[in-house]
């Protein structure tokens, strides 16, 4: 009996539930290929990860090595003895009683922040205030003094890689030579990154406090004759340490995915569908920027940046609605919008008709972006080490996509639900290289994900994320 | 089974044609039901054993595998319609006479295939309410949750279906009827 409701619906129940129905044919060799194909994919994303990684590891080595070799090349040049003296106590050394101290006009003192932190005080009034300015002349932003009385010096506490204490020096003109403590009778100006500190033969007053001394010196400059080429690179060095603003041009080859929510939240088959048929292609970034330096550590960094996003979408089968214009048109759903194909080379005959895509599409977005970060600098003078975060506000400028539509290539111009501005945050790390001159260059690892979505009015919202290694050849005003 | 399903998941193509031969009949006739043509059918089960052979690795061995492929296979099913969604015509189907017609050997003289092509001959909302309601036992709120419709709307859709299905029976059968009468 079919004469009631519940008739039909045991019906359909009772006939149609235990039917099976053999699949075409060509069904498994299709499934095969797929299958194939994305465990090929899948090497390939394993194999550019590896890649990723090797290069960043190879940039962080050669960057050690270079680091290295910088420093310990200045060290073998000249022979400085105290190399290997470094975290020793310095009473080991300095206590010895051809070493000429006055400690009454300059002491050292340990700070409570760590053993290599030391504060310098002095009395301004004495003789040494002469040297000490002389000092100061070339690194007065690098030297710290807690009395504010003393002219040119600045006040707080400041991190020496390296002090050792102001010495008397009757007559500073002598041969330079190291400070090796045989050689005392020798008066020598030694230089590191930090500081500068003369050394003179005398009587020692008193043994320094006993404490822990690293010793760094990068150049032992020869004071008794005018060193006109060290002086000249002094005042480079000065220059650039007051140069606050460096402009750089970079090049960023990026690699862009993107996380996509589903916004039915019932299920993640949207999500799924779109990571299974969209893979990236070769994306960039490139543009300039500058950085301007609050400090010796904390700087910004802005300017104006040109993003190009590319990426491929597998063969898929497209279906007609109605377009922009009221009449149907084939649409292409991508993660960033969807893609209406005008009617131009093959138009559907009404709404639902279905095409099939053979090829690989490919979508190309353009972005002009304004970023805007913080950085925090580490290390030293020649080669740095710098941490950087902050956001971008990212304009579309252009959008199109390249179908392949039954043997035709079609370029669209056309993606709609495509935001016109979208927000991303940016974190980065990265080296400088800053020879003496006003050029440096630069190595900078970024990592950059949208907190916007890109798209609007979709079933999905997508998050573009994308890691990139920025080359950049800077210049300093 | 669980040997089966730990090879698919190490990626043994054997395994998993094993597997795809096991249960593709059963499937394609879901995904058939679901879709307008054999073309649309053959793209979800494509489509769904491509998820299947990919969260394998996810299947708990709490329940059995054929509910959990088939769940699969629906869930693809629904998510191409919600794609297509807005690309149908809603068709409001007006003066629908509900014929009522009392003969047990109709039921006996009609085949799966003949009823599953009626099934396909209804607007797409109506067939994916009416597949959903009777073959997947989902109750109309969960249909409503699922296609992002109300669940008024699921129940409306619901009736009109199974009347035009009703329609649909007595239309082609009318042969049968009359002969069975005589």
């Amino acid at each position: 009996m079919i004469d009631k409701n519940d008739d039909i619906v045991d019906l359909f129940k009772s006939v149609v539930e235990p039917f099976e129905l053999a699949p075409p044919e060509e069904s498994w060799p299709l499934l095969d290929l797929e299958l194939e194909r994305r465990k090929n994919e899948n090497y390939r994303r394993i194999l550019l990860r590896f890649k990723i990684a090797s290069l960043v590891l190879l940039i962080l080595l050669m960057s050690s090595i270079l680091f290295q070799f910088y420093h310990s090349g200045k060290e073998t040049k000249y022979g400085f003895p105290f190399a290997d003296l470094r975290n020793r106590k310095s009473t080991a050394y300095l206590a010895k009683p051809d070493l000429p101290l006055i400690k009454d006009k300059v002491e050292l003192g340990t700070s409570n922040i760590n053993k290599n932190i030391f504060q310098n005080s002095y009395d301004s009034k004495s003789k040494e205030e002469i040297i000490i300015k002389t000092i100061n002349k070339y690194h007065a932003p690098l030297v710290t003094n807690q009395k504010q009385s003393v002219s040119g010096l600045k006040t707080g506490k400041q991190k020496y890689s390296a002090i050792l204490p102001i010495t008397t020096v009757p007559n500073h003109t002598g041969r330079a030579t190291d400070l090796s403590a045989s050689q005392q009778e020798n008066n020598s100006m030694f230089a590191d990154t930090n500081i500068y500190y003369l050394q003179s033969s005398g009587p020692l007053t008193k043994p320094l406090p006993d404490t822990t001394i690293v010793t760094k010196p990068l150049e032992i400059v020869d004071v008794t004759q005018k060193n006109e080429p060290f002086l000249d690179s002094l005042n480079t060095k000065k220059e650039s340490a007051n140069s606050r603003l460096t402009a750089y041009l970079f090049f960023s080859p990026d690699y862009t995915k993107q996380s996509i929510v589903d916004n039915h939240n019932v299920d993640n088959q949207s999500e799924a569908d779109y990571k299974s048929s969209e893979s990236p292609d070769f994306s960039f970034t490139t543009g300039m920027k500058c950085n301007y330096s609050f400090n010796r550590k904390w700087g910004m960094q802005s300017g104006l940046t040109y993003s190009y996003f590319s990426q491929y979408i597998k063969p898929v089968l497209i279906f007609a609605s109605n377009g922009s214009d009221g009449s149907p048109h084939y649409a292409l759903p991508t993660s960033y919008g969807i893609v209406e194909l005008p009617n131009s080379t093959t138009s559907p005959s009404k709404v639902g008709d279905s095409l099939y895509l053979k090829s690989d599409s490919r979508q190309v977005i353009q972005f002009i972006n304004l970023p805007i970060l913080l950085t925090y600098k580490l290390g030293g003078n020649k080669l740095s080490y710098y941490l950087m975060a902050g956001a971008s506000l990212n304009m579309v400028i252009s959008e199109k996509a390249i179908l392949d539509e039954q043997g035709t290539q079609e370029i669209i111009h056309k993606v709609t639900g495509l935001r016109e501005f979208n927000q991303s945050l940016i974190v980065g790390a990265g080296i400088e290289y800053s020879p003496k001159n006003r050029f440096c260059f630069r190595v900078e690892p970024t990592f950059k994900r949208n907190i916007t979505p890109v798209n609007k009015n979709n079933p999905v919202s997508t998050y573009p994320y994308s890691f990139g290694i920025a080359f950049c050849l800077g210049f300093r005003f | 089974m669980q040997k089966l399903i730990k090879k698919c998941i190490e990626g043994d193509r054997r395994a998993e044609n094993e597997l795809y031969t096991l249960f593709s009949a059963k499937m394609y006739a879901i995904c058939y039901r679901y879709s307008k043509n054999k073309e649309e059918a053959k793209d979800i089960l494509h489509e769904g054993f491509l998820k299947v052979f990919e969260n394998l690795k996810n299947f708990k061995n709490e329940g059995a595998l054929e509910g959990w492929i088939r769940r699969i296979m629906v869930n693809t099913a629904i998510y191409k319609y919600r794609q297509r969604s807005k690309l149908y015509p809603i068709i409001s189907i007006d003066n629908i006479r509900v014929l009522h017609h009392s003969d047990e050997d109709i039921i006996s003289r009609i085949n799966a295939k003949e009823l599953i092509c009626m099934i396909q001959k209804l607007p797409p909302a109506y067939q994916m309410v009416f597949n959903l309601y009777v073959f997947e036992g989902y109750k109309h709120k969960e249909i409503a949750e699922e296609l992002g419709i109300s669940e008024g709307t699921s129940k409306s859709n619901f009736f009109e279906a199974r009347a035009i299905l009703q329609q649909a029976i007595n239309v082609n059968y009318q042969n049968i009827k009359k002969a069975v009468s005589r």
